[in-house]
């Protein structure tokens, strides 16, 4: 019944997956309440074995096929043809890899930050982690969907219990808004499920099964049919990322959170979004993509430019990073709808990139509201002097975030425009202006928290010993996201391997045909090229 | 003449299990002349009957009919009577103790219970409209009673008028559209309307509908779909608490059982004819109940507007009419009994002694000092939501998928949407548990049979809602598909 397909001849992503619960539990069951030195230690060394087992799917990954690996598969509800089913490409090796990476940078950072009922904290972190890293395996539709639903809970958890003031609307509006989404995408699933069993005569939620069906929906159904599936899928997955107008949720809750969540939320839970549309709309429903793509466009550019406007105007800290995110995602999106290599790869790796120098730009929110309290942008300045090594961080983020080149950044942005370029250039000059506003606020915040005087306030403040520099455990959490960006920024190469072969696939099956046309396009240049170089030495003669 | 006594004689044997459950309540009833304040020795009269019901009924041949066709025992019948047993003991079990802090006599409790359940029994099997409404009345009566329990009390009484009077009228309109059918085509049994009923007139003529839709508005007020459904929210709070959880479940079921014979058995072959009435009524019992329950500050009351919900999804079924959307309620209906009867321990169990936890407002802080029973309530209320990895999630999947099949589109959206609301008045509760910082004082505590009935409830809730597939399974054998 079991089925382990893998080369390390074990069920690795199922460990990965479910190692954060099974210590949730424990802890849970036999950690005291009081003993909280106990509790925040387990829960990162869990974390910690957690990201170090997923990191062998890294160097084992085969990088030439666009198939699924490391699959696992266990009957779970047979007459429904429901299965356990996990396993993962390079699109998913990436996000999970960030997952497990963000898990245990989330609760290292939560030490200082979470002073009250601290065990539910740290439980409700594993069971999230758990949460997250199965949708990005799922094979299975019933599966993804469970998944999908059950992190919502958690995460409603850590905004309502550990939140800012306002974060019982916040909680509640995070879940409803999310939920809304995710309950009609559940009934475009069923209607996939018939739809299949109509055709193939098989019962399976197998997702595989599903975008070999494609080109079948696309012939043989009505355009309205496939058109009210696709906005479905579209509103479950566009309520997530979140896109311009559905975002409205995001600032509530990012603002709320405490800095984990923040970190989780930006950093994965918005990825699931944008892996949504890449593992479902476009493989399931290429036609109706297409057919709907000025609209996708038309919002993710708002999106853009909007998220960068009201980022600029804001007055607190968190929020600005929160409206950032926004226009960010937005530019992933671009990237996705502009269907070609380019635009999927950036927006793969902007969606890495986001989730390091987002996450660690809350994280860097964090810090200084853990010292003083307030988050509002006035009441910094000077900071420079005197936290160093923290503007130092902030500085590297910064860039990192607005796309300077040589940090990770660049190679995201720069790659979704070329791709948005490729397909319809005004995309990618309106997008561009989204990146200039994006510098904008960005180094106008830095300068206004890090240069000027420093008040006489958080002189006093600094000389008691409250507004410190980095402490060596948070300098510590910093150094894996500084090292991925830069890593990323000066040799993404691994990275577009890694990604090469399923995001062409993804593109095949979303334009068939394309590389053959590009090829097309390549050889008439050659022949153009090759008949006029013929005929100026032609001309010689 | 001995025709008829062998065949009588013969039928008998399928209403063992009714006969049963008739002679344990009352014997359960002459209790009140020497024990009427046994309670543990009533019940355990009663949970005897309910066990020995339940080996009868497990006897009883399937797929037979009995009195000329008038009762039937079919996998569907089965399944109902099993969930409505299942949810009396339940019930039973929790009403020990809240019965014995009360000044009210047991004996007629319990048998009162007992009655009600073998008139579901009656319900489930009735082939006939007569019989149908024969049963149904034993079990409505007794329900009246149990609703009207603490008479000394002014909100009981008050609520069991307003559901009687009700359900009086709702009865003269059954009965009254049954005359109907019966003047057109003759016969009052349900296969042979079925086959007549289409041959009255082509489209039906306007007495055909006017008998359809009685029926309809009848069976409309036992299952409480909007604007059927005021008194409901009245009725619930009014009812002693282990009472409203045994009538948000077993009354519901087994009116949904008589639902589905006469609409799909009987109406079957009229079904364009009432459809669309019926999907108006279902869409406006989900957006209603969902919507009205959201404002309820009492959790009785609340819970009263959800179990209006979810007989608002559950129509889907019958509205679908497919054997699987059929199959797909039953299930719904059996995760229904876990998670309501499960929510509803729970404010028993907190509300037993002084009331203390009828409203949601006294959930405060509940979490810090009850990690555990928090917990569990929690999983309810995401059941109820139908969040995974729960049995109302599966239950729900399942439902909406098979009213999907149905073509169902625009009801499916509406009843997920609306589900998707409801999640909002649940997480009320577990905000209150919560979120909020409070003090929670109230002490209490847990007596076996209620420990008994939240493990009971909640192992059912987590197992089936990961591992659906033996369940799944057993209603498919039951039910021959």
């Amino acid at each position: 019944m079991s089925n382990v397909n893998n080369v390390l001849g074990f069920p690795i992503l199922t460990i990965v997956t479910f190692l954060p619960t099974v210590g949730a539990i424990l802890i849970a069951l036999f950690l005291n309440k009081e003993n909280t030195k106990a509790i925040k230690y387990s829960a990162f060394f869990i974390a910690v074995v957690d990201f170090i087992i997923s990191l062998p799917l890294w160097f084992y990954y085969d990088p030439t096929t666009w198939k699924m690996q490391f699959q696992e598969s266990v009957n779970w509800i047979p007459s429904l043809g429901i299965r356990y089913a996990v396993g993962i490409d390079g699109i998913s090796l990436v996000l999970v890899l960030l997952t497990t990476l963000l898990g245990f940078i989330a609760i290292w950072s939560s030490f200082e930050a979470i002073k009250h009922r601290e065990k539910e904290y740290y439980v409700l972190l594993l069971l999230l982690q758990t949460g997250m890293l199965g949708v990005f395996i799922a094979e299975d539709f019933f599966l993804f969907y469970v998944f999908w639903e059950v992190m919502l809970v958690p995460m409603y958890f850590l905004i309502g219990v550990w939140g800012g003031p306002r974060k019982l609307y916040a909680a509640i509006k995070f879940f409803l808004y999310t939920l809304a989404g995710s309950v009609l995408m559940l009934v475009a699933i069923l209607a996939l499920y018939f739809y299949n069993h109509k055709v193939t005569g098989v019962w399976t939620f197998d997702i595989q099964s599903y975008h070999q069906l494609a080109s079948y929906i696309a012939a043989h159904t009505s355009k309205t049919w496939q058109y009210l599936l696709a906005i479905a899928f579209f509103l479950g997955f566009a309520i997530k990322v979140p896109m311009f107008p559905f975002h409205t949720w995001l600032p509530d809750a990012h603002v709320e959170a405490p800095t984990a969540g923040s970190v989780i939320l930006a950093g994965v839970l918005l990825k699931m979004g944008t892996y949504g549309f890449l593992r479902f709309l476009l493989p399931i429903f290429p036609d109706a993509t297409k057919a709907l793509l000025p609209y996708f466009v038309f919002l993710a550019i708002v999106g853009i430019i909007y998220g960068a406007l009201v980022a600029l105007i804001q007055k607190d800290m968190k929020k600005l990073v929160a409206y950032s995110s926004v226009s960010h995602l937005g530019m992933c999106m671009l990237g996705l709808f502009a269907l070609n290599p380019n635009g999927i790869n950036g927006s793969i790796i902007q969606m890495i990139n986001h989730g390091i120098s987002t996450g660690a730009l809350f994280l860097i929110v964090g810090i200084v509201y853990e010292r003083k309290h307030t988050r509002l942008i006035k009441e910094y300045g000077g900071l420079s002097k005197i936290m160093p090594v923290y503007a130092t961080v902030f500085m590297i983020m910064t860039l990192s975030s607005i796309g300077l080149p040589g940090l990770n950044g660049f190679i995201g942005e720069f790659t979704i425009l070329v791709g948005a370029f490729q397909a319809k250039p005004v995309w990618a000059i309106i997008a561009t202006s989204g990146i200039v506003l994006g510098a904008a606020y960005m180094l106008w915040l830095y300068q206004r928290v890090m240069f000027n005087e420093v008040s006489e306030e958080n002189l006093e403040l600094h000389k008691k010993g409250v507004l410190k520099d980095l402490t060596p455990r948070e300098i510590a959490y910093f150094m894996p996201l500084i090292l991925l960006a830069f890593w990323i920024g000066l040799y993404p190469k691994p990275l577009f391997k890694a990604l090469e072969a399923p995001v062409n696939h993804l593109v095949e099956q979303v334009e068939p045909g394309f590389f053959q046309r590009e090829q097309v396009k390549f050889d008439i240049k050659q022949i153009k090229n090759d008949t006029e170089n013929e005929v100026e030495e032609g001309h010689h003669e | 003449m001995n025709n008829i006594l062998s065949q009588i004689a013969s039928s008998s044997m399928l209403l063992l299990p009714e006969i049963v459950l008739i002679i344990g309540a009352t014997v359960v009833l002459f209790g009140a002349f020497f024990a009427k304040k046994q309670t543990h020795l009533l019940a355990g009269l009663s949970i005897l009957t309910l066990v020995i019901a339940a080996i009868t009924l497990f006897n009883v041949p399937l797929n037979k009919t009995g009195f000329f066709g008038l009762y039937k025992t079919d996998g569907f019948s089965l399944l109902i009577k099993v969930i409505t047993l299942w949810v009396g003991l339940l019930v039973v079990l929790l009403s020990i103790d809240f019965i014995d802090e009360n000044k009210y006599s047991s004996a007629e409790y319990f048998a009162l219970i007992l009655y009600s359940i073998s008139g579901m029994f009656l319900m489930a099997s009735a082939n006939d409209l007569l019989t149908i409404f024969v049963s149904l009345e034993l079990m409505a009566i007794s329900v009246y009673v149990l609703v009207a329990y603490f008479k000394y009390t002014s909100i009981s009484p008050e609520a069991a008028f307003k559901y009687f009077i009700l359900g009086a009228f709702s009865s003269g309109f059954f009965i009254f559209g049954a005359s109907i059918v019966y003047g057109l085509t003759g016969t009052t049994r349900i296969d042979l309307l079925f086959q007549k009923l289409p041959l009255v007139a082509p489209g039906l003529s306007l007495f055909a509908i006017l008998g359809v839709v009685f029926i309809l508005v009848s069976l409309g007020f036992k299952i409480a779909l909007f604007p059927f459904h005021q008194w409901a929210p009245d009725a619930y709070t009014g009812a002693p608490t282990p009472i409203t959880a045994f009538m948000s479940v077993a009354p519901k079921a087994a009116a949904l059982a008589i639902f589905v014979r006469i609409f799909i058995g009987a109406f079957g072959g009229v079904k364009y004819d009432w459809m669309p009435v019926l999907a108006a009524l279902s869409f406006m019992t989900m957006i209603w109940g969902n919507f009205a329950a959201i404002r309820q500050q009492n959790i009785k009351r609340m819970l009263a507007y959800s179990s209006i919900a979810h007989a608002g999804y559950m129509s889907l079924g019958i509205i679908a009419g497919t054997p699987i959307a059929i199959k797909a309620m039953i299930l719904y209906l059996v995760a229904y009994s876990f998670m309501n009867i499960g929510a509803f321990a729970i404010v028993i169990i907190l509300s037993k002694k002084d009331g203390f936890g009828e409203n949601i407002e006294d959930y405060r802080g509940m979490a810090q000092v009850h990690p555990l029973l928090s917990a569990i309530m929690l999983i309810f209320m995401l059941s109820l939501a139908g969040i995974p990895p729960t049995i109302g999630f599966f239950g729900k999947f399942y439902l909406f998928g098979a009213a999907i099949n149905s073509g169902l589109y625009f009801l499916v959206t509406v009843a997920v949407l609306a589900s998707a609301v409801s999640l909002y008045y649940y997480f009320r509760v577990v905000k209150m548990m919560y979120l909020k910082e409070h003090k929670f004082t109230k002490k209490f505590d847990l007596t076996l049979n209620e420990k008994a009935v939240v493990f009971l409830t909640i192992v059912g809730t987590l197992f089936v809602g990961i591992y659906p597939t033996p369940l799944f399974d057993a209603i498919k054998a039951v039910f021959g598909m």
